[in-house]
């Protein structure tokens, strides 16, 4: 009886490493066939069957995906309006997340489920308005308009910065208080170090936010000086339709400083999806 | 004034100072779009010209045109396949990984798909999912034998299910990621009581893990349909909408009256559509959500 039991545990065991690592597979083989098309001759990825191991390398690929188009301007357009952002959003956010944490004002009955409510409104709907006040502002085509509405809306890093703010015992900021600090300088000098962790989290799941969106810069940008990074991959993609080895040795350019902060960072990015998850 | 109402005064004025730049992006970028879609709707505008206003007249015209109907169903066809096949994924991979070695490199692994820009992964999917030279089809084709050769995006048929497939590949490690924190969370001595009580596996996934899973459940649930209700970038890079308008969504329908024929009023009806959808749905899974939600402490 026992045998057969263990028998049984062991091929339940087996199937489900099977399982995982078929998973894997799947999960990693799209990053490997990109890989591997960006570094060898487009035509050596045509074959029937297709051929999966590198034999002849091709590094001109990435030069020319590089040179092509403006790929160093829009990585620097990339780069400014990503940091801007983070810098300004996660200025803000600690803020109102403070505030609605730790301070009593008329009104927080309604401010705070108002905002929460907004997370759920996705930017599809309201990207024709946001388009149009941004023209009105006259802010239509520049990177301001990029930066501008990130910077200051953010309900899901509110709501993030606020519950972990809660967990922070009341007593640093009634001892503050005592002491005649003024709510400014008990956020700046006891919370803000204090929240450390979450603000590392929210500010790498910023920044992967920020420089992998799509659709704003899509609607916001009109000139190719101000094109984001994949914007302009989207533009390659285009032309490149039929080399294969350029289109992806582009969209392997554009990947890397999002894998590169991922493979040093994704502890926090996974803590603070964590956090937020259980909390919601 | 007393100093008590002095001191609340102040108070209040301090919150709101301190919140001033997150109340700013609230009104300009949340509250105010809203109403304007709202106002829009009612009218035709092409930017040009001035706006005019036609009543409900925008509204009814997009809703009884074909655009609207083909994307409408293009999207509750994409939900109900994504929502399952993504969420359902994620959940049986977290029980999977819960208690195996190298937990966290798997779960970095299967991350890695959605920190990934969707222009970069529509560049490798677009490849993979080709008839001829595609990785897949030489793998169904050579190694399975599939007597069908599978049009994957250029059929009118498939077309939708491939935008699925790889969009639950990009968003599955997001749900994983919840639920594995999930399985975490729930105390170990439920089932070491279970254990005593002469319980099996399943007897204990089914009246311990399930229920204390759900509130993770259910905000998977939530955040996935919202996600699916809004998918644009994959059918927009993929297929432009087609073959025959067969992935064309509803949020390209947006983009495709409010940015390409200029037609703001309609635009705007559209979008006042897909929020009271939303809002519908999110209200209906609140509601039902009583009967299976089990929040500890309850």
């Amino acid at each position: 009886m026992k045998s057969a039991k263990s028998y049984l545990n062991n091929i339940a065991i087996t199937f489900k490493y099977i399982v995982i690592v078929i998973g894997t597979i799947v999960m990693v083989f799209p990053f490997y066939w990109m890989i591997l098309t960006s570094i060898r001759d487009a035509s050596l990825s045509y074959r029937i069957p297709p051929v999966f191991n590198p034999t002849q390398f091709k590094w001109q690929n990435y030069v020319e995906a590089w040179t092509a188009y403006p790929y160093g301007h829009a990585y620097i357009n990339s780069f400014i309006v990503t940091t801007a952002v983070v810098v300004f959003s996660l200025f803000t956010t600690s803020l109102a997340a403070f505030v609605f944490a730790k301070m009593d004002f008329a009104g927080k009955k309604i401010l705070f489920p108002m905002i929460l409510a907004t997370m759920m409104i996705p930017f599809q709907v309201t990207m024709v308005p946001v388009y149009l006040i941004m023209r009105s502002m006259h802010l239509y085509n520049s990177l301001l308009a990029l930066i501008i509405p990130s910077s200051i809306f953010n309900a899901s890093g509110v709501f993030l910065l606020r519950q972990f703010i809660k967990g922070i015992p009341n007593e640093y900021c009634e001892s503050a208080f005592i002491d005649g600090a003024g709510y400014f300088k008990i956020y700046y000098a006891i919370y803000l170090p204090l929240i450390k962790t979450a603000l590392i989290s929210l500010m790498i799941f910023i920044f992967i936010g920020v420089y992998n969106d799509f659709l704003m810069p899509l609607i916001l940008i009109r000139d190719i000086k101000f094109y984001t990074v994949p914007i302009l991959l989207a533009q390659m993609k285009g032309m490149w339709t039929t080399d294969i080895a350029l289109s992806d040795a582009a969209a392997a350019i554009a990947v890397i400083p999002v894998l590169l902060v991922y493979c040093f960072a994704q502890r926090y990015i996974i803590e603070g999806i964590t956090l937020s998850g259980l909390k919601a | 004034m007393n100093i008590k109402q002095k001191r609340n005064l102040k108070k209040n004025v301090n919150a709101y100072v301190l919140l001033l730049p997150q109340l700013i992006g609230l009104v300009v970028f949340g509250a105010l779009p809203i109403i304007m879609v709202f106002v829009i709707s009612f009218s035709e505008w092409n930017l040009i010209g001035s706006m005019h206003f036609v009543g409900f007249k925008s509204i009814f015209a997009e809703l009884k045109h074909p655009y609207f109907t083909k994307a409408m169903s293009n999207t509750l066809v994409f939900v109900i396949m994504n929502v399952p096949l993504t969420v359902g994924s994620a959940f049986i991979i977290a029980m999977l990984l819960n208690n195996v070695r190298f937990k966290v490199l798997f779960r970095a692994i299967y991350f890695m798909p959605v920190v990934t820009s969707v222009v970069a992964s529509v560049m490798v999917w677009q490849w993979l999912f080709h008839p001829d030279f595609g990785p897949i089809n030489a793998v169904l084709n050579g190694v399975f034998h599939l007597p069908v050769k599978i049009l994957w995006l250029g059929s009118t048929k498939t077309a939708m299910l491939s935008i699925v497939i790889m969009n639950a590949w990009q968003t599955l490690g997001y749900g994983l990621i919840l639920f594995l924190a999930g399985l975490q969370a729930v105390p170990g001595v439920y089932y070491e009581a279970a254990t005593i009580d002469g319980a099996n596996k399943w007897q204990k996934t089914r009246m311990i893990t399930v229920p204390l899973l759900s509130p993770t459940t259910f905000y998977c649930v939530i955040t996935s349909i919202i996600g699916s209700f809004q998918v644009f970038g994959q059918p927009y890079l993929l297929t432009q909408g087609g073959p025959l308008r067969s992935t064309y969504t509803i949020a390209m329908h947006i983009f495709q009256k409010g940015f390409t024929d200029m037609e703001m009023g309609r635009a705007c009806a559209v979008s006042l559509v897909l929020f009271v959808i939303i809002i519908i749905i999110t209200g209906i899974q609140f509601r039902v959500s009583k009967r299976w939600v089990f929040y500890e402490g309850e």
